[in-house]
């Protein structure tokens, strides 16, 4: 049996070289199969990266002077802020605008709790700032409260007329009826 | 066509024929049949490990190459990603002071412009604008409620200020429903004049919920 199939090996030596050879390449393709694999994995991986790197560079484009002017931005939103601490400071605030439009504060009192709608889980909740409520009632004519309003709107410190009732007061002065008013104000602080 | 007879002649002479030993008479001999297929097979299992072998030595001079590119460009993504960063912490300010003064109504615009569309008929004693939260598809929101109160010299200027206020782009708020409702009282004997209550309400605008029959199913 052994000397027969030597004997056809013999006959056919091209044909047992090129088997030998197909072996061969066979576990050549078998063993560095996973290792091809592995680097088309690498290639992609990298090439995604390139890509991540190349759209990094496009939207970094112009965004160090961006990042200059935001927080610029936010100093000057940092200077604007109540501090919650200096009570009779943020009152006398509102005092001061009260001699500057004429109208009478005849009442402030500060909130000891932050505006329930600012703090954690209200609508409006705020992570990076905190707020101080105030009540304010006051008298004057129709025009000083909407000055005083507006005033209100256009100061540095940043505040909110989050409610108000204006009604009429009774006394008549020189510049025409006078309203009361109470005012709701929420103003962000530190 | 025709039939040709085999010839069946007798063993005249002992047959000394070894068919083994005789040569390949055929056209294609099977050496080489078999030569032929083996030199292709190998050829071609040689030829695929040669195509792999040589697309991995593309690949690794490609990662290399690309390896090299990630190193140079690595220090100013770096550096990228960090001025990302600063912009996104810093524009966190910037945002939470706009959802701080974000509301559909400012008091002083609000009252500057309800003076300026007032009847003249119409006199304010009391007005107030208050805050409220609603829930609106479970989720908390917020409704603004204004309430006028005053005297109407004539029936008709009421409905008419009613009018004003609904075609009055003051409280045409995107994303909020309008709602304005009026409570006129009895004359007053003495002046002839009507004391009325305006309760104008503005809630967020219900989303419509998408139809069951949109979501699609068996209706078996």
């Amino acid at each position: 049996m052994n000397h027969k199939l030597i004997r056809t090996l013999k006959e056919y030596p091209i044909a047992v070289l090129c088997a030998v050879v197909i072996l061969v390449c066979s576990a050549a393709i078998f063993l560095r199969g996973g290792a091809a694999l592995q680097l088309s994995a690498k290639e992609a991986d990298l090439n995604s990266r390139i890509r991540t790197i190349d759209q990094n560079v496009k939207n970094a484009k112009g965004i160090r002077e961006d990042v200059e002017e935001v927080e610029l931005l936010v100093e000057q939103i940092e200077a604007r802020l109540f501090n919650r601490d200096q009570r009779a400071v943020n009152i006398n605030f509102f005092y001061d605008v009260e001699d500057r439009l004429g109208i009478r504060i005849a009442n402030i009192s500060q909130m000891p709790t932050e505006d329930a709608l600012y703090s954690k889980g209200g609508v409006k909740e705020l992570k990076l700032h905190s707020t101080i409520s105030y009540n304010l009632s006051l008298n004057g004519t129709f025009q000083q409260i909407l000055a005083f309003l507006y005033e209100l709107h256009r100061v540095d410190p940043m505040i909110r007329v989050a409610g108000f009732q204006i009604a009429k007061g009774g006394a008549r002065g020189s510049d025409g009826e006078t309203l009361d008013a109470r005012l709701r104000l929420v103003v962000l602080a530190e | 066509m025709s039939k040709r007879k085999k010839e069946v002649q007798p063993f005249w002479r002992p047959n000394f024929v070894i068919p083994a030993e005789l040569p390949d008479i055929k056209v294609v001999r099977t050496g080489f049949i078999i030569n032929f297929i083996a030199i292709t097979l190998a050829l071609c299992v040689a030829f695929f490990l040669l195509q792999r072998e040589y697309r991995a030595y593309v690949l690794g001079h490609t990662i290399a190459d690309m390896e090299q590119q990630i190193r140079v460009a690595n220090a100013d993504d770096v550096e990228n990603l960090k001025s990302s960063e600063a912009f996104r912490s810093a524009a966190q300010y910037v945002v939470e002071v706009e959802k701080f003064y974000s509301a559909p109504l400012q008091a002083h615009t609000f009252l500057y412009s309800l003076a300026q569309i007032k009847p003249e008929d119409l006199i304010f004693n009391s007005v107030s604008l208050s805050e409220t939260v609603v829930k609106q598809n479970g989720k908390n929101a917020l409704a603004y409620n204004i309430n006028i109160t005053g005297d109407a010299k004539s029936l008709t200027v009421l409905d008419d200020f009613k009018k004003i206020l609904e075609d009055a782009d003051l409280l045409k708020v995107e994303g909020f429903d309008l709602q304005i409702d009026e409570t006129l009282q009895g004359r007053d004997e003495k002046t002839g004049i009507f004391p009325y209550r305006l309760a104008i309400s503005l809630t967020p605008r219900v989303k419509a919920a998408p139809k069951s029959g949109e979501e699609g199913g068996d209706a078996s």
